[in-house]
């Protein structure tokens, strides 16, 4: 640091890039190398500014405090680092190409849903009715799901992200000891698929698949089936959120959340356990021995689930103390 | 952003609609020239190179207070200029290497690459030429430097005539075809 700066002003130029740093982007933060450069430049930037605006070599705290007033609140100088990727609709020309094949894919499952509604459970009283009633129910979900799919991906590319920042051999910059930590906990590409995969199926339970399967069932398993597409939506939106930062902070408060949410899922798994006789109704096809070892297996998984989740909680509360 | 100093609250348009167009299409305009004239003066700079903030000044100085580069957008603009391009392709129009001048400031300094001045001739050649084509348009007088300067016929690319170039260096048209560049 230059020597010859007096204290408060060191601490008021410090103060200010420690702001910006906060407002760059995850996959700019990873580049520490180039996230220093760039705070240097900010901060000889401020200097020289101030001492124009003192006229001497030796500025002080009003002149620092101008100097970084033109150059912009914190905010607004890192959403300039935002700006990567080469502008193609709304969405970057580097990620359209990734956002194309999630999009692809989704289509090809709501395709095989269709035709899997369409020919098993038609309904043979007017099964002209039901193609139809099912195809318009597919093109509704599939346009929905497009919606969120391409939300998803503008916000992605509003933030400038690009896709090797989701790639897991592009993460593993640092050899450092905190560095490999942090990569436990930060994992982009998984949030991002989590999300999606979320979105979607959340809102499938959302949308009364049992209506679309022809199948009639009692009111509180359609209850149940909605309170765990909400659940199923919330946490695809605290995948996402994990995205936005790589702050121990800030994702300490969203894995609790994440570990909250299991409980009710436990509790509907449990719910759907005691009266399974529901889905032997319901799936009169499938020996009940199947669906019961099944269901033991969701309690069992969702309970160790719980586990996993409140160990990493542990593990992460202790990383941000440290 | 480049803007206009004009482009400020300061104006005097009454129309809100007559503003807003008119700080898209200098915003749009500026943009360009703002690259073309950042370029030129890293590389008046030479060897020397120039850091950030004396860059800002001088083209504020050199354009008359007409380019003034808002201070948050210039070192992403210099990055920018640094590695240009995409996954597929890239240029280094500048470099920069952090230089202590003496033991307590240390700066970044910015230089113009070898790949950096073909390009600014070539912006250069280009808008030197737009300006000369469009200028009986919008009644102004524009004299270029045909003297010293050649021209491209083919791509714009400006070439020193000292040098006596037989072909353009960015598209190897035959120079000596050429009778000049001048407007009539």
């Amino acid at each position: 640091m230059v020597l010859s700066m007096n204290k408060e002003v060191e601490e008021l130029i410090d103060e200010f890039i420690l702001e910006v740093e906060k407002n760059f982007p995850e996959w700019l933060k990873d580049k520490k190398e180039e996230t220093e450069d760039i705070l240097f430049e900010l901060r000889t930037h401020s200097y020289d500014s101030a001492c124009e605006i003192e006229g001497s070599d030796n500025p002080n705290l009003i002149a620092v405090q101008k100097a970084i007033n033109n150059m912009g609140t914190p905010k607004e100088i890192a959403k300039n680092y935002k700006k990567r990727g080469t502008p193609k609709y709304f969405i970057s020309e580097e990620l359209f190409e990734y956002y194309q094949r999630v999009v692809g894919v989704v289509l090809m499952l709501v395709l095989v849903l269709t035709v899997v509604i369409n020919v098993f459970f038609i309904n043979l009283g007017d099964p002209i009715q039901g193609i139809i009633s099912g195809i318009s129910n597919g093109l509704a979900m599939f346009a929905l799901f497009l919606v969120v799919i391409t939300t998803i991906f503008v916000w992605l590319s509003s933030e400038g992200y690009l896709p090797e920042d989701f790639d897991k051999k592009g993460s593993k910059r640092s050899k450092s000891e905190s560095a490999k930590k942090q990569y436990k906990y930060y994992k982009p590409g998984s949030f991002l698929f989590g999300g999606i995969i979320g979105f979607i199926f959340g809102i499938f339970l959302l949308s009364d698949p049992l209506k679309i399967f022809n199948i009639t069932a009692p009111a509180d398993l359609k209850l149940v089936i909605v309170i765990s597409g909400i659940i199923t939506i919330l946490q695809a939106i605290l995948n996402l959120l994990r995205i936005q930062s790589k702050d121990p902070g800030w994702h300490l408060p969203l894995n609790t959340l994440d570990l909250l949410l299991r409980f009710p899922s436990l509790g509907l798994t449990i719910f759907i356990f005691v009266n399974r006789q529901w889905i032997y109704d319901i799936l009169p096809f499938i020996p009940e021995m199947i669906i019961y070892i099944f269901l033991v297996i969701a309690i069992v998984g969702t309970f160790l689930d719980m586990i996993t989740k409140a160990s990493s909680l542990i593990k992460l509360y202790h990383f941000k103390e440290n | 952003m480049i803007s206009n100093i004009k482009g400020t609250e300061s104006t005097l348009i009454e129309s809100e609609s007559h503003r807003k167009f008119l700080e898209s299409f200098e915003s749009d305009l500026l943009r360009g020239i703002g690259k073309l004239c950042i370029l030129k003066v890293i590389t008046n700079h030479g060897k020397d190179g120039i850091y950030g903030y004396q860059l800002m000044k001088e083209v504020k100085e050199l354009t008359h207070g007409m380019l003034i580069i808002k201070e948050g957008t210039l070192y992403p603009l210099l990055r920018n200029l640094e590695n240009w391009g995409t996954k597929d392709y890239s240029i280094e129009l500048i470099r920069s290497e952090k230089r202590y001048e003496d033991e307590e400031r240390p700066r970044k300094y910015y230089f113009i690459t070898d790949e950096g001045k073909k390009i600014v001739n070539h912006m250069e050649g280009f808008f030197s030429k737009l300006t000369e084509a469009i200028s009986q348009l919008i009644d102004f007088n524009v004299t270029l430097n045909v003297e010293k300067y050649t021209y491209c016929p083919n791509c714009t690319n400006k070439v020193d005539s000292i040098n006596d170039a037989n072909y353009c260096e960015e598209c190897g048209y035959n120079l000596q075809k050429t009778d000049g560049t001048k407007h009539e």
